[in-house]
């Protein structure tokens, strides 16, 4: 299930490093991305003169028999599968090869700074202050040759707001290039108090679903998961300076021992002061980075977590907000919170416990993240098959 | 009885949860925005874009890849003033647009410095016949001078093959009205910061994908290479034969149809 996004390869001189697309000879030739950006994939065997399309454009070829000097080739790949056909790598010296993206998969996101403006007690990402400029330009690259029917597009960091115009253009490429897609940005939102931020937006609205997570309904049970004084404030301030430039939101709340005690009362809080959320995301802790540090401090029991989401959900969605719980394996949750729940782990991280085999549950099932440790994974409670 | 008061209550939010959002506290500053063409009206119903998905089939409509050297020749010297006079001739006054008069440029947007290595294939401002929203970059004709793309003047096998005949196909009327539809709903700031995308013009690359599809289908052997040969033009033939088109022998639009290859 998991497939690897790097692999070794023994790429001829003619190939210079950068971004590519791979894409199956008819798919090349339609010329749906730019030609000298596309690598053609003859590793079907299929008799291409692959001199003829270098004279074309194209960048190279991945696979096929060998061409002469000045065609660039992909061959030998460590690993066949981690390339396919749609994806973009990147091809980087003595022969390393990135996947950033790949078609199909459910995670594809845009991966935008490590730098971040809060220091989450569970954050899976923990941020670094590396000089990371050279993301934009690469995204900004990328962007141009991700397929043009994905659904969604994730943008993700760090916090990605941290770029400010930055960030504008990059978005403002994207939805350009991407005229169909969704993009979904994991942002604090912190940034967006100051209403002149927002209003660089303003040409995304509606195309921009905003992320923002609040951690309660009181401003210290937020600031100490951020760990920043003030950041509750911020944030909120940032919710209501989106609205009301009519942008699209999302409210995430992370399940952990800091949230769990009040989660009622807050989801009692984004009913009353959060109407405008188009969705509410209620999501299972991901044991990555600084929550495999505090994991002491964020653990909590199953069975504490299945009651408290039965009242948060109840109450939001009796208030006719949309509710999604994410990350929370089905057995876990009271057969009344199926509906809620969404088979949401990314496909690359996505495990299962031995005992889930037996599960009548699974093929709905979000399972695991792979970084679960086996405490995690004990509490399942597999579910016999029922009529 | 629960559940059917709960419903209940869940659809009066339904009702009135999105009325109170647009139109009291948050819609005050969306007023003063200006919306790009072609993005959906956040507020209300939306007056925005005419909402039309349907692409000319080009089977029926002009023989563009037939025409296709004298058409980008053409292109390349002086074609917006011919498609402006496709665009007036028609009688377009019917209510839409030229988009150059309905286009206000977003005041936000500065084009980065590298924006010429992203080459949005969106389609350029005055597209010509094809265009569509579903899959701009394969359809539409840029009026931009093709940059990579330009027409050698030298191009070995295809360029006498083409029936000339297909050049300047009368024009119908259905395939007058969509494009004009569509003009207004594609937003296109700064097209000087857009480098045009490479399209199927180069006769080479339409010539590999019938290659491509004649090896599939078994009527040719020899290589894909892009050379229309003779030995290409005979399984041309054979596939027309075989499929009841009239054996031309070239790539006209209703073989191209039957092998499936669209542009």
């Amino acid at each position: 299930m998991a497939l690897a996004l790097h692999a070794r390869a023994s790429v001829n001189g003619a190939l210079r490093t950068g971004l590519y697309k791979v894409l199956m000879p008819d798919e090349a030739l339609a010329c749906v991305f730019p030609v000298d950006r596309v690598l053609v994939d003859l590793r079907d065997g299929l008799d291409i003169d692959g001199e003829a399309l270098i004279e074309l454009g194209y960048a190279g070829v991945v696979g096929g028999p060998a061409c002469g000097e000045q065609v660039g080739r992909i061959h030998s790949i460590s690993n066949d599968a981690v390339v396919g056909a749609g994806d973009v790598v990147r091809l980087r010296g003595s022969g390393r090869i990135d996947v950033l993206f790949r078609r199909g998969a459910n995670a594809n996101s845009l991966f935008v700074t490590e730098a971040c403006n809060s220091l989450c007690v569970m954050c899976s990402q923990p941020p670094r202050d590396a000089d990371d400029d050279w993301r934009i330009d690469e995204l900004i690259d990328l962007v141009s040759l991700i397929d043009r029917d994905i659904k969604v597009l994730g943008v993700t960091g760090g916090e990605p707001t941290l770029l400010g115009d930055r960030l504008v253009d990059l978005l403002t490429i994207a939805a350009r290039t991407l005229t169909d897609t969704q993009f979904h940005v994991l942002t604090n939102g912190r940034l967006f108090g100051n209403p002149e931020l927002v209003s660089k937006f303003d040409a995304l609205r509606g195309r921009v679903v905003w992320a923002i997570p609040v951690y309660g309904d009181v401003a210290a049970d937020h600031d100490a998961v951020v760990k920043v004084a003030g950041a509750f404030v911020e944030t909120m301030n940032g919710i209501y300076n989106l609205a009301e430039c009519a942008h699209r939101l999302e409210i995430r709340v992370v399940l952990s021992a800091l949230t769990l005690p009040r989660l009622t009362q807050t989801a009692d809080f984004f009913g009353r002061n959060l109407p405008f959320v188009e969705h509410v995301a209620l999501m299972g802790l991901e044991p990555m980075g600084f929550a495999r540090v505090n994991a002491a401090m964020l653990a909590y029991d199953p069975a504490v977590c299945g009651l408290a989401l039965m009242d948060a959900v109840s109450i939001l969605d009796q208030v006719g907000m949309t509710v999604s719980i994410y990350n929370v394996p089905l057995c876990h949750l009271d057969r009344r919170l199926h509906v809620f729940a969404r088979k949401s782990i990314s496909d690359w991280k996505n495990e299962f416990a031995p005992d889930c085999e037996t599960c009548a549950l699974r093929p709905g099932c979000c399972g695991f993240f792979r970084s679960a440790g086996d405490t995690w994974r004990r509490t399942v409670r597999p579910v016999a098959a029922v009529a | 009885m629960t559940k059917n008061w709960k419903m209940f209550l869940r659809n009066v939010m339904a009702w009135t949860a999105p009325a109170a959002a647009s139109l009291t506290v948050w819609s005050q500053a969306d007023a003063m925005v200006p919306l790009e063409p072609g993005q959906p009206d956040a507020r209300s119903g939306g007056s925005g874009s005419p909402l039309t998905f349907e692409r000319p089939n080009y089977i029926d409509g002009r023989d563009v890849y037939a025409a296709h050297r004298s058409h980008s020749s053409h292109r390349s010297h002086s074609s917006h003033s011919s498609h402006r006079s496709h665009y007036s001739g028609s009688g377009g006054g019917g209510g839409y647009y030229p988009p150059s008069q309905t286009y206000a440029p977003p005041a936000v947007y500065s084009p980065p410095a590298v924006s010429t290595t992203t080459s949005p294939p969106a389609a350029p401002p005055q597209t010509s016949v094809p265009s569509t929203a579903a899959r701009p970059p394969t359809v539409s004709t840029s009026p931009l001078p093709p940059v990579q793309n330009a027409p050698a003047p030298a191009v070995t096998a295809p360029t006498p093959t083409l029936p000339p005949a297909a050049a300047a196909p009368p024009l119908n009327a259905p395939l007058q009205i969509v494009p004009q539809r569509f003009a207004p709903a594609q937003p296109r700031p700064n097209p000087s910061s857009v480098t045009p995308v490479a399209r199927p013009e180069k006769p080479e690359i339409m010539v590999m994908r019938v290659q491509l599809e004649l090896k599939a289908r078994g009527f040719y052997s020899g290589p894909v290479d892009g050379r229309l040969t003779q030995d290409v033009r005979d399984s041309l033939r054979g596939f027309q034969i075989v499929n009841k088109l009239s054996d031309t022998g070239t790539m006209d639009n209703s073989t191209l149809a039957k092998l499936g290859i669209v542009y």
